[in-house]
């Protein structure tokens, strides 16, 4: 980058080309005064509060780029006149009534600005907007009276988030925000991310759980408020003082409210953000720019689905089962009966009787543990974790082709790239922020996006190209692509030649799936497939996302193994922009399966086999590891029906209604000699258990998550443990204690100073290069070099060379003809997995309170269905019972039933096979297919007309800030009025 | 076998117990507040001292 001088307030100043003046002003921490500008947003140039004098012209900060040999005076008379002018417009429109006010925090933008322009009087009186408070939706409240019309909101919201449902009215008397075509809150196309509450400036959008909470002050009711409000302005000559003591209240505010940091366990995105709470009430969830995945972004849930934590039907005491009733016991007493049995039934039949069965939403330090619990105290590789039901397949394919098992880059890479994929996920619900930015590099930066999917979700519709290939026919068109492409000569002959074993077998595999196989087995055009071809060749760097629509059938890891195979042919590995992202599921997948909680794999995917690695954790457990594979999840039950395995130890999984054939698993758990579950909730299954353990959730303990990317982050603890529950880690430790292990762990980083020695991957992993908002992305060296980006040089395998997958399709499983329907079933965007979570959140039971199948219009017709009827869909497994929602995001004869159901009338698990992938085991959860039998015509429509996907969006490009500059009441303060600022 | 069962017995407890539970959460607040208790103590013990008249 080229250097330019240039004079800022008669001082020479050095920066790089193309920097904008803000920026410098902020890189040097010179103190501006500026509103409307965020880094990541770039310009909006809607506050006008950054007024410079440069060579004469007043111009923004914010938006012009700094030019060789400038004169910028950042405070002449007639810049700080200028500054003035536009605060004294946007107190026109905001009250300052600091002092009683929910977000006088320390860092309300207006009321800072205000005071560093040393604003004593103002010369517009504040004038209301004439405009009721929208208090309509359950989770954010806009006060118009408030707003100053900055639009930071809607730029978050149309080119952020992406979602294009705020604008700013710019034509009426009074400008406002609207929602939609000026709907209230509630009935609009927002979809509850909070966003644009974060980055508010001040508080006309706020966070329902802050009002009248945040304050000491701030609970009055307005017909008090007010009149205070004028009384302080009577008696206080200027702002000044009012600013003294909205900061006294402040600073009081400060010893009260406790901010702190955590990482979101709602999905595998990582989201990490503040959380504010005064004892165990959560004010907020503020997430900031230092956040390294998500910055200001978050999802509904991430944002305000926090009341879980805080429901009365936490367990908050160790229950034993006596008889028909689970009696509260001590501590004491349960690890007591705990060690008893399970110690009995190790001496009695071995530690392959026993099984444990780990979480991918606790902490890799719980995970940890878990498993040295399985291998060292109880002497059993019978260890398995819950990505068993979602990513197995995933992780298989990717170990086999390049070597390690999991995202190749970072979502800075997903979004930079040129082409994104996306094959059998839903990442607008499953994955939200991360899917924010692909629809953002594609609205802003011309990113092309083609999805392959049953259900036309909301990523299919922003799709460039969206392919609809028969269920669980991926393998097949991925496969006759790169062959079309290979046979074009489009293939990177240079990256296969260097970096990549087995083509000429590869070659000779590909020979059967041309093109006319693929059209006839997938049922796609040869167009659509060459169209496919064509945009990869075309795109600098293609990124291939994919999800459970690929890994939940009988072959999903040769399928995970094909997409590797296509991205290696076009060698689209190694490079930023490029890569095979397989989209994490919950949390903590990548970090259960870092931690070896895996009956294969030692923590760090060492192999189980390999004797060197075994030998290590011997020395460092004092036991001998067997060498043999122990059970998986899948195994493991049917172990148990054998007489096999007589007791589980089962953590933080809902495994009756998340593993399939949920019937026949709530038999087989029934048939347990002994069962442990440790869980926050008192789940289904933990309903079949002997002894329950209160867990703690994320907010009450410390750890950390690794996301999709392999980043791992730290959460600290919120709040203390609720009643007798403790974190997982510590109630593991309790149970080896009690079994007469020496283990003496204080702290959770001294787990993760463990799990570094003797796992390579971790090495260089400590708590302290974790600190605040810093993160690792494995494999972490000692000396804490990490990688955000794989393969750059090689790939993990002895010769550093990948390796093409020779595996074959093989077709969907086949079911009798009666059952002619295909159960698709998965996320949406509200809810969490089976619910537990999220269904204790009154707002997201309000915008989505039940599951509901969802019917083609054509498949309407011809059984004549409305939205609201009463379907039962019965499989050779099972039966439920639903309403129906008539909607075109499902065609023909495909269904789609969300899963956040835990219960018998409509869990979706009810209907699913046990057949499973042919590799991994994963349930083939999406080769269900189900005939539907018709109960009732008429009933109310399952979801609430107020919910989102009723609603049209409003989509334009950001603020459009010109349409304020084209008002005829619009005094222009800047003598340079550009859009985007000065290019 | 083991039927799935969602019911919680509610403890009974006795007169006895119920003491024993007060007592308990009073120490811990004594355990958790000592500087503000003996202040307080010595506060009342001034007020104890005082001559009534001067109250």
């Amino acid at each position: 980058m080229q250097k330019i001088s240039f004079e800022l307030n008669g001082v020479k100043h050095e920066a790089e080309e193309g920097t904008r003046i803000l920026d410098y002003l902020l890189q040097k921490e010179i103190e501006h005064p500026h509103i409307c500008y965020s880094p990541i947003l770039g310009p909006i140039q809607t506050c006008d509060t950054c007024m410079c004098e440069i060579d004469g012209k007043m111009m923004r900060a914010c938006s012009t780029p700094i030019e060789e040999g400038m004169h910028i005076l950042t405070s002449s008379e007639r810049a700080k006149g200028a500054q003035t002018e536009a605060m004294d417009r946007i107190l026109e429109n905001h009250m300052l009534y600091c002092t009683v006010c929910d977000n006088n925090n320390g860092n309300c933008r207006v009321h800072n600005t205000a005071e560093m322009l040393e604003i004593e009087h103002q010369t517009r009186p504040f004038r209301e907007k004439k405009e009721e408070v929208d208090m309509s939706h359950p989770f954010y409240r806009y006060d118009p009276d408030q707003c100053i019309l900055c639009g930071r909101c809607t730029e978050v919201c149309q080119d952020l988030q992406v979602n294009e449902t705020l604008t700013i009215d710019w034509e009426r008397e009074i400008p406002r925000v609207i929602w939609d075509d000026n709907k209230s809150i509630n009935e609009s196309s927002c979809v509850s991310c909070g966003q644009c509450v974060t980055v508010c400036p001040c508080n006309a959008l706020m966070e329902k759980s802050m009002l009248g909470e945040a304050g000491f002050l701030s609970g009055m009711k307005k017909d008090l408020l007010n009149p205070m409000v004028d009384l302080i302005k009577e008696v206080e000559p200027g702002y000044s003082s009012i600013f003294a003591i909205s900061e006294v209240e402040a600073a009081m505010r400060e010893t009260r409210t406790k901010k702190t940091k955590t990482v979101c366990t709602f999905c595998g995105v990582g989201c990490s953000f503040e959380v504010w709470t005064k004892g165990r009430h959560i004010l907020k969830v503020e997430p900031t720019e230092d956040s390294p995945v998500n910055s200001v972004s978050t999802c509904v849930k991430g944002k305000f689905g926090w009341d879980f934590v805080n429901s009365d039907q936490r367990l908050t005491t160790p229950l034993i089962r006596k008889g028909d009733a689970f009696v509260p016991a001590t501590w004491d007493e349960a690890l007591a009966l705990i060690a008893e049995r399970m110690g009995s039934i190790k001496q009695n039949y071995g530690g392959n009787a026993l099984g444990f069965v780990s979480s991918s939403k606790t902490t890799n330090e719980d995970a940890y543990l878990m498993q040295k619990l399985a291998r060292q105290v109880f002497e059993s590789n019978n260890i398995d974790n819950c990505s068993r039901y979602c990513q197995s397949p995933a992780t298989d394919g990717l170990l086999a082709t390049v070597g390690y098992g999991g995202d190749s880059g970072t979502i800075q890479d997903i979004a930079s790239a040129g082409l994104v994929i996306i094959v059998g996920a839903n990442p607008t619900e499953g994955h939200p922020v991360l899917a924010t930015r692909v629809k953002r590099a594609q609205k802003l930066y011309g990113q092309k996006l083609i999805v392959s999917d049953l259900r036309k979700h909301e990523m299919a519709e922003r799709s460039d190209l969206y392919l609809h290939p028969k269920q669980g026919t991926d393998f097949v068109w991925l496969t006759a692509v790169a062959k079309y492409i290979i046979d074009q000569g489009w293939h990177a002959e240079a990256f296969l030649q260097n970096r990549v074993n087995d083509f000429d077998s590869y070659r000779k595999m590909l020979e059967k799936y041309t093109l006319e196989y693929a059209v006839e087995v997938a049922g796609l055009t040869k167009e659509q497939l060459i169209e496919t071809a064509t945009m990869i060749r075309e795109a600098d760097g293609t990124c291939i996302l994919w999800g459970m629509g690929v890994t939940q059938n009988i072959a999903g890891s040769h399928t995970s193994a094909a997409i590797s195979n296509l991205l290696l042919v076009t060698g689209n590995y190694g490079r930023s922009g490029a890569g095979a992202y397989p989209l994490r599921g919950h949390n903590n997948v990548q970090g259960a399966c870092d931690m070896g909680t895996l009956p294969t794999w030692l923590p760090g995917y060492q192999p189980i086999t390999d004797d060197q690695a075994r030998a290590k954790f011997e020395k460092a457990y004092g036991v001998t590891i067997s060498n043999k594979s122990g059970l998986t999840n899948i195994e493991m039950l049917e172990a148990v029906e054998k007489g096999e395995l007589k007791a589980m130890y089962l953590m933080g999984e809902d495994m009756a209604w998340v593993d399939s054939n949920a019937n026949h698993v709530h038999d087989t758990l029934s048939k347990l000699d002994f069962f442990v579950v440790q869980d926050i909730f008192l789940t289904k299954t933990a309903q079949f258990a002997d002894v329950v353990l209160p867990a703690s959730p994320s907010l009450e303990k410390e750890g950390t998550f690794v996301n999709t990317e392999r980043r791992i982050q730290r959460l600290y603890q919120v709040m203390e443990p609720l009643g007798e529950s403790k974190p997982d880690w510590s109630i593991i430790q309790l149970i080896a204690q009690r079994m007469g292990a020496n283990w003496s762990y204080q702290h959770p980083g001294e787990i993760m100073d463990e799990i570094a020695s003797l796992a390579p991957i971790y090495a260089g992993v400590s708590y302290d290069r974790l600190e605040g908002w810093s993160s690792l992305l494995w494999p972490v060296q000692q000396d804490g070099t990490h990688e955000p980006l794989l393969y750059k040089d090689q790939f993990n395998f002895p010769d550093g060379k990948a390796r093409l997958s020779l595996v074959e399709y093989v077709p969907p499983m086949e079911y009798p003809s009666e059952f002619d329907l295909t159960l698709n079933n998965g996320r949406l965007l509200e809810h969490f997995h089976e619910g537990n979570m999220t269904n204790k959140s009154k707002g997201i039971q309000y915008k989505l309170p039940e599951v509901f199948v969802e019917v083609s219009p054509e498949l309407a017709r011809d059984r004549g269905l409305k939205d609201g009827s009463l379907v039962r869909l019965v499989s050779s497994y099972g039966a439920i019972k639903l309403r129906v929602l008539v909607t075109d995001r499902v065609s023909g004869k495909e269904l789609y039933v969300p899963m956040h159901s835990v219960s018998h009338e409509n869990a979706i698990n009810l209907l699913t096979g046990s057949v499973g992938d042919v590799r991994t085991q994963t349930p083939a959860y999406k080769q269900a297919k189900v005939r539907m039998e018709f109960l009732k015509e008429k009933g109310m429509t399952p979801l609430p007309m107020y919910n989102p996907r009723y609603a049209k969006r409003n989509p334009q490009m950001g603020v459009q800030v010109e349409r304020k500059w084209a008002r005829d009441d619009y005094e222009p303060i800047a003598d340079v009025n550009m859009v985007g600022g000065k290019k | 076998m083991a039927r799935p069962i969602s019911k919680v017995a509610e403890p009974v407890l006795t007169e006895r117990e119920k003491q024993d539970q007060s007592v308990e959460s009073v120490i811990q607040a004594l355990a958790k507040n000592p500087e503000g208790i003996q202040a307080t103590i010595k506060l009342l013990q001034e007020l104890h001292e005082r001559e009534p008249d001067k109250c």
